[in-house]
């Protein structure tokens, strides 16, 4: 059988329940380390990784991730632990900046760097999971 | 964006206005109306193809702890001694609801990638994959219907 499709999905939503929406606070939650990471490699690579949410709601008092991009697409990335481990990273790259054109306050923001301190690779995940700044 | 993208996003625009002002303004009094199904919704054909949509804010505030809905955007580039640039994305979108069916797909279209570009916290998600578990679309949809993350 077809599954029905999102167009009807979406009106028999609209019309045909009264969902007036409780803001009930279960739902699937990440209950993971959402602290601000930096992982070094011999080689001089590495990564830092965080959950934005989580880590402004949370007790840390050192620790912050972010990335900016200018509209000349330089992009910068810096990230700091609680131990006040740092790393920062740069590029000249309009493809990086439209990962962080999709930056979220409630995201999973990782950025992978090279040995000259270039950034390499942004991933930016979006989930119910994640917490939002509150 | 497709014929059926456009197609859906729009029925979701008419529906949200419909919903709005013939049904929901006479029943809330301190809010603005929300639409109607934020939960997880799975569907598949007898091949395994099919899609899942939901909201991040409505999935996030059900009152259950089995949904959850995600996508992932990685971009990377490398630039090689002569100066070439190499650069590849990879999205994956997963999807569980209250039955825990869960449903997940991976595509490396830069497309797909630049679709997901507008997502924020309470954004309404769409994604299609076929039999084999690509993703074939990726649809974002924002509205003020949508509730916010508790």
């Amino acid at each position: 059988m077809k599954p029905i499709s999102g167009f009807s999905r979406a009106c028999i939503a609209a019309f045909g329940a009264l969902a007036l929406v409780s803001a009930a606070s279960a739902g699937s939650k990440f209950t993971g380390d959402g602290h601000v990471k930096i992982n070094r490699n011999a080689d001089g690579t590495g990564l830092a990784i965080a959950y934005l949410g989580m880590v402004y709601n949370g007790d840390g008092t050192k620790e912050y991730l972010g990335c900016q991009k200018s509209g000349k697409d330089q992009v910068f990335c810096h990230a700091r632990t609680e131990s006040e481990d740092r790393v920062t990273c740069t590029a000249s790259s309009s493809y990086l900046a439209l990962s962080v054109a999709s930056i979220s306050p409630d995201s999973r923001l990782i950025f992978t760097f090279n040995a000259k301190g270039v950034c390499t690779g942004i991933s930016v995940q979006h989930s119910s999971e994640y917490e939002d700044k509150q | 964006m497709n014929s059926r993208s456009i197609k859906c996003l729009a029925s979701r625009l008419a529906a949200t206005a419909a919903f709005a002002t013939m049904v929901a303004m006479p029943l809330v009094s301190a809010a603005g109306p929300r639409y109607g199904e934020p939960n997880v919704s799975i569907f598949t054909d007898s091949t395994g193809a099919g899609y899942a949509m939901g909201t991040l804010g409505g999935t996030r505030d059900s009152a259950d702890l089995i949904q959850r809905l995600s996508c992932l955007v990685s971009r990377n580039e490398t630039t090689s001694s002569s100066g070439a640039k190499t650069r590849t994305a990879s999205v994956t979108c997963s999807a569980r609801d209250t039955a825990r069916k869960t449903v997940s797909c991976t595509t490396t279209s830069d497309a797909m990638a630049n679709a997901l570009s507008g997502v924020s916290n309470d954004s309404l998600l769409e994604f299609h994959f076929d039999a084999a578990g690509k993703c074939t679309d990726v649809i974002v949809y924002e509205s003020t219907s949508l509730e916010r993350k508790s």
